[in-house]
């Protein structure tokens, strides 16, 4: 699975004084993000819950002050954690994670940074130790209209009934699913999926949004997709996140007898 | 009603069994009071509700005088005041007009990408800027403050709604030289920028719908002076007596939240737990739900547009948008299948009632 070009580039405890910190570069838009986990530490007396954990999550971003994007970001990945954590194992403390965006295409596209930020946030959860009730795993999607041109791509479009069967002799205008989208494609995309899913299958974030190009008004009359495309999208997420996300979190780990 | 909770069955000595009134029992423990109120049959939420019903709502447009269009909407005990004031971007000589003319346009250099809300809103498709305020008192967990963690999230969640969508079209916002008569040379002098502004004054919760349903209605009834170029002044001129509407799209979406609370349940002798969906949470039950889901979605009504009664939700077709789903992991992929249908049921709701308000004089 390493030498697959899907495969994220990991590199696990580069922050030798944080309690787990992992440095993840996606394979395609070279997104990387580097996060520290420190905890269970003191809890500040304000945020102290009696009988959970507090999970702090910040989100530091690759170019100037943080803003709103990144409370967004910060607050996403904080509801997710909130259910993976066992936060009663540690009452009255604090888990402390710090997310820095190390590189991007695009620093305010919460699509492009939000499945890097996540992957990168478990792995760190892991290596640190912090209880879990299972792991998750988060893919994303773009759907396209004729993939055909666009540079590196190959081995990452599927048509969503064909299977996983490498789909690069489809027709101009077919529709096609494309995984870890760089943000050229992703603007030409029509619509972009961030699918989170647990080890078990379970759905642990959706972020679904259509983001095909427009001057409004009556021409984005029509635009969108029927539920059941999106069905088949999240049944494909699913087996992504189930059975190669395990995988290469395993991979990841291997030597260090997590699993 | 006095409650009772049971003590397990310890042998010889059983202790008196402890009573609470119900008033005393929804304070100190939530998660079981909902839970018993929602494990009875049929299910009914503590306020009355049953899972799949909205609270309901009222509307009032142009209530703010010196706005360009405003709007107040009333869902349940959350309501919201909408104002929307159009100000005037010019275009300098040097500037590059090609930004403003997308939405969901890639940002052409770093500069551009270090913040969404740059210099006077002059950013790429950034021309409708939204802004939520919850410092106003609506509810004692928001304290007087600069924007804490809800605001700012929503903040963004409702400029991002407004990408999505596309909902105004740049068409309208475009300002020309008013001296050209011919089309063909028409040079584009500048924008509206529309700032969006949602004040929150009471809050009971999904303040998401409430405010994108306000600023839709608040969109739809706004009007915008004629403005134009005048080369002589060299700059631009409003028409205080000419008023445009905006243009917005044809199938208006709208936005659907639902909170999943966990319920036990015994299947075939095993006991477990499933998420029930309750529509249109309140702030008591959004605190005790495991996971939050919004469905923003278009509902072509067809030929029964405005007219509610005539609606058969069956044979509507409903394009999905968005799709946000966040903490918790016990919603199931068929669970989202029939949330769009009561999306669609309440879109539809929505219309009946925008259109009703539109056609009652000003």
């Amino acid at each position: 699975m390493a030498s697959s070009p899907l495969a994220p580039e990991i590199s696990l405890n580069p922050l030798p004084q944080a309690d787990g910190s992992c440095q993840y570069t996606c394979p395609t838009s070279r997104t990387t993000i580097l996060t520290s986990v420190n905890g269970p530490l003191e809890v500040r007396p304000k945020d102290e819950l009696p009988s959970h954990a507090t999970i702090e999550v910040i989100v530091k971003p690759g170019i100037g002050v943080a803003g709103v994007r990144e409370t967004r970001l910060s607050s996403l990945i904080h509801s997710t954690l909130q259910s993976l954590i066992l936060t009663n194992h540690h009452p009255r403390t604090l888990i402390q994670i710090v997310a820095q965006i190390v590189q991007a295409e695009d620093h305010t596209s919460l699509p492009l940074l939000l499945t890097p930020l996540l992957n990168c946030t478990i792995l760190s959860l892991l290596i640190a130790g912090i209880p879990m009730r299972t792991v998750g795993w988060s893919v994303h999607l773009a759907v396209v209209q004729g993939a055909k041109g666009i540079k590196g791509v190959e081995g990452q479009v599927f048509k969503l009934e064909g299977g996983g069967d490498d789909g690069m002799e489809t027709e101009e205008s077919e529709e096609v699913v494309v995984r870890n989208p760089n943000s050229e494609i992703l603007s030409r995309a029509k619509s972009s999926h961030t699918l989170t899913f647990s080890k078990e299958g379970d759905i642990l974030l959706i972020e679904s949004l259509e983001c095909s190009q427009g001057s409004g008004g009556e021409s984005a009359d029509g635009q969108g997709w029927d539920i059941s495309d999106f069905l088949k999208l999240a049944e494909e997420g699913k087996r992504i996140c189930c059975e190669e996300g395990v995988e290469i979190i395993r991979e990841a780990l291997a030597d260090r007898k997590v699993f | 009603m006095p409650t009772l909770i049971r003590q397990p069955n310890s042998g010889e000595r059983q202790p008196p069994p402890l009573t609470f009134s119900t008033s005393l029992f929804r304070q100190i423990s939530p998660a079981l009071y909902l839970q018993r109120h929602l494990l009875n049959n049929p299910p009914t939420r503590p306020n009355g509700r049953n899972p799949s019903q909205c609270r309901d709502f009222t509307l009032t447009t142009n209530s703010l005088s010196h706005a360009h269009g405003s709007a107040v909407v009333r869902s349940g005990d959350t309501a919201v005041v909408c104002g929307i004031r159009g100000e005037i971007l010019t275009i300098a000589p040097g500037d590059d007009p090609s930004r403003f003319e997308s939405y969901n346009g890639s940002p052409t250099s770093a500069i551009h990408a270090c913040g969404s809300r740059g210099a006077g809103g002059a950013s790429w498709g950034g021309l409708v800027v939204p802004n939520v305020e919850l410092s106003t008192g609506c509810s004692k967990k928001y304290p007087l403050g600069p924007p804490g963690g809800l605001a700012q999230t929503l903040s963004d969640q409702l400029h991002e709604l407004v990408n999505v969508t596309k909902l105004v079209s740049l068409d309208s916002l475009r300002i020309y030289d008013g001296d050209n008569d011919t089309t063909s040379k028409m040079k584009i002098k500048g924008y509206w920028s529309l700032y969006i502004d949602v004040l929150c004054i009471s809050l009971d919760g999904n303040i998401l719908d409430a405010a994108w349903y306000a600023i839709v209605a608040a969109l739809k009834s706004s009007k915008l002076p004629f403005a134009s170029w005048n080369q002589i002044e060299e700059r631009v001129f409003c028409d205080p007596s000419r008023y445009h509407p905006i243009s917005l799209r044809q199938s208006l979406p709208f936005t659907t939240t639902f909170a999943l609370v966990p319920v036990p349940a015994s299947a075939g002798g095993e006991v477990g737990e499933v998420a029930l969906l309750l529509n249109d949470p309140d702030s008591y039950e959004e605190d005790e739900a495991c996971e939050i889901l919004t469905i923003l979605s278009t509902t072509d009504l067809g030929t029964a547009q405005g007219d509610f009664s005539q609606l058969s939700l069956g044979k509507l077709r409903t394009r999905v948008e968005k799709i946000e789903k966040r903490g918790g992991w016990k919603l199931g992929i068929s669970q989202i299948e029939d949330c769009t249908q009561l999306a669609a049921s309440k879109a539809a709701r929505y219309i009946h009632t925008l259109a009703k308000e539109q056609l009652t004089p000003m």
